[in-house]
């Protein structure tokens, strides 16, 4: 048992109250979707970020159909859905909401959250040229003006100072979660990666000096659990997950793994490892926070133009390597064209390293567990025969 | 049991699939016995009905096995099983038992279709498996056979002697039922619509059989399905290469693969 899972639950539990306070004392919060959205500016300025969108439910995904079509991703269609049934917490107290206009789909879920819903929304363009200099000038003006909307909605003027502390506040919690994500580079993890999934989403809703101060406490308590030799390395097949987001709430995926007793010990997912890799505010302005956030390990829907620079594959492929992975889980979402489209390039790519390479293409439906259980649980029987193979192979050439 | 070489070793295979459950005996590396009975609500002991079938047609008791393997949809609960394998893995062991040089399986179960490549040791090398859409599958044929209002078998009969396969649209079970329907009410011949849907499987599984690249090699139509000739014949002439079927019947080629996998890991096991 973790303890500080435990105070991260209570926290949590906590938290709607919280909200709820600071509001009724003047404060305001924003609604933040998609990981280009800086949420440094929003916590600068003195409003409340949580970052929203949540999966996992199939019939709030049925309710979002009355405002879009059925053909669009459940994660859209549940988080209109979530509104729709106004009531959870953090989308009802929610006074504004930000997007960065990457995923088309995305976009339009906050354009009909502000038509049928009445909510007050904020739009960060984000150019699709992101890797020229022409796309990184554009992408600069637009966190420029999109900070001078917050801060209308703050009231006041974005102090650099203010700036400053804040960037520096979200650098730290950036860098405990890749300490946490470093626990899976062992052989016996004392935290599982379906947890730490877990506590990145509680930090969407808590405050971050909560959310830093636990990492720091989590982290400290792993180190004192004490590391298993149970389970022999080879018995043990360590998997990447990569692909479409995993929202908050969707926990699908993540059963059907651990159900399988599947390691799981890196993730290529925007709600996960993604939030944090390949994103570093080398200057504390608006012009550095605009650089880094464009130049982080892309989403899907960012597409190069060559694989070679491509670096959501530069990333993929290092955490392989780094996690030491046995092969790569592709979760595809229904109707997620992003990571769908990329599937046949992902698994060339894969196939011609000799990484095993399997897609899960799903939504929030309980009826195709089955399907994904033999899947997942075929693939793992080929990695295992491979080690094993390899292993063999192995201890003869040692003799 | 005693020692490997002490006497013939008895070793299980159960497959639980979503229409049947089969079960296969082997008694060192000769089938001795098998059942294929229906599965109920009760998977469980619709696994263990089909097993307890198999041990009185190869006249053993249970008490005699020496492992026994589950697998197929239901081989989670499974509770007199040694160990749990899918059918993905079982499919190309028990295909390569009877075609060493198979590396090429389709796969029609009721509510599954898969295309597997393997090596020439029967191991798994990739595969593709249908998601939760009925389109290719066992099902898919029950509800047009439904439609037709005639047998599965029929269905296949009147394939063979269709003059052309009149095109059908939908992949999709439901749409195809209500294009059916429509067809015959513009009063196109059962044959035709059975030859046509037959080919639209075939279209859906040869797709699935063009992913996993397999070039060389026999190519190997297993599960409950692989009996229907019409779909064979569609499937051959589609893929532009001949099908080879287990002289068993191939619904049990699951449970056949599950029993040889009874076999080597209790065998691999008695070495350690």
């Amino acid at each position: 048992m973790i303890e500080t899972l435990i105070t991260y639950d209570e926290a949590l539990k906590r938290r709607p109250d919280e909200i709820v306070e600071a509001r009724r004392n003047g404060n305001k919060v924003v609604g933040l979707f998609c990981c280009y959205t800086p949420v440094e500016i929003v916590h600068a300025l003195g409003l409340i970020p949580v970052r929203l969108g949540w999966g996992g439910d199939d019939n709030l995904a049925e309710e979002g159909i009355e405002y879009i079509t059925n053909i669009q991703c459940p994660y859209v269609r549940q988080t209109i859905g979530v509104f729709k049934e106004g009531k959870n917490p953090y989308a009802v107290n929610s006074d504004v909401v930000a997007i960065s206009a990457v995923c088309l789909q995305e976009y339009r879920m906050v354009e009909v959250l502000r038509y049928y819903f009445g909510k007050e929304t904020l739009t960060l363009s984000v150019p699709k040229n992101f890797y020229l200099p022409e796309g990184q000038e554009f992408f600069e003006k637009e966190v420029e003006s999109f900070t001078a909307e917050l801060e209308k909605i703050a009231g006041r003027k974005l102090d650099q100072g203010e700036l400053r502390k804040s960037v520096a506040l979200y650098a730290d919690i950036r860098k405990k979660t890749a300490e946490l994500y470093d626990f899976l580079l062992l052989d016996n993890s004392p935290i599982r990666w379906g947890q730490i999934i877990k506590v990145i989403h509680a930090g969407f809703y808590l405050a971050p000096e909560t959310h830093l101060s636990l990492l720091g406490k989590l982290i400290e308590e792993l180190k004192t659990i004490p590391v298993s030799d149970k389970v022999k390395p080879i018995g043990k097949v360590r998997l990447v997950l990569a692909g479409s987001i995993i929202a908050q709430g969707n926990t699908k995926i993540i059963d059907v793994l651990e159900g399988l007793g599947v390691t799981v010990v890196a993730d290529d997912i925007c709600t996960g490892q993604r939030t944090f890799v390949g994103l570093e505010v080398k200057e504390p302005t608006l012009a550095g926070l605009a650089k880094a956030y464009l130049d982080r390990t892309p989403c899907a829907a960012q597409l190069y133009p060559e694989q070679k620079t491509d670096k959501r594959l530069i990333n993929l492929f290092d955490l392989i390597e780094r996690h030491r992975a046995d092969g790569v889980l592709y979760h595809t979402l229904r109707f997620c064209d992003p990571y769908t489209f990329r599937v046949e390039e992902n698994k060339a790519l894969l196939d011609a390293r000799d990484i095993p390479f399997l897609q899960l293409h799903t939504d929030y439906g309980a009826n195709d567990i089955g399907q994904l259980q033999t899947r997942i649980q075929a693939q793992v029987e080929i990695i295992k025969r491979r080690k094993k193979e390899a292993a063999h192979v192995g201890s003869q050439a040692a003799v | 049991m005693g020692q490997q070489g002490a006497g013939k070793l008895y070793f299980a295979g159960v497959d639980i699939g979503s229409n049947a459950a089969k079960s296969v005996i082997l008694a060192d590396d000769q089938i001795i016995g098998q059942a294929i009975v229906p599965t109920k609500a009760d998977v469980e002991n619709s696994g263990k009905t089909a097993l307890k079938a198999a041990l009185e047609s190869a006249g053993i008791s249970e008490e005699e096995l020496s492992y026994t393997v589950a697998t197929g949809y239901g081989r989670i609960s499974a509770s007199y099983a040694d160990e749990v394998i899918t059918e993905i893995t079982c499919h190309a062991k028990g295909a390569h038992y009877f075609f060493p040089n198979a590396r090429a399986i389709i796969d029609i179960g009721g509510q599954d279709s898969k295309a597997i490549k393997l090596d020439s040791y029967g191991n798994v090398v990739d595969f593709v498996m249908n998601d939760k859409c009925a389109a290719g599958t066992g099902k898919f044929l029950e509800v047009i056979a439904r439609a037709l209002e005639v047998s599965i078998d029929d269905l296949s009969l009147k394939t063979l002697a269709g003059d052309y396969a009149c095109p059908i649209n939908s992949t999709c079970a439901i749409f195809a039922e209500s294009e059916v329907i429509s067809l015959l009410a513009s009063g196109e011949k059962e044959e035709n619509i059975a030859k046509g849907l037959h080919y639209a499987v075939a279209k859906r599984v040869s797709s699935m059989f063009s992913r996993i690249g397999s070039n060389d090699g026999d190519r190997v139509f297993t599960g409950g399905v692989a009996k229907n000739a019409g779909l064979r014949s569609a499937l051959e002439e589609v893929l532009g290469t001949s099908l080879l079927v287990s002289p068993v019947d191939p619904q049990l080629n699951g449970a056949i693969g599950a029993a040889i996998l009874a076999r080597s890991n209790k065998l691999e096991e008695l070495e350690n």
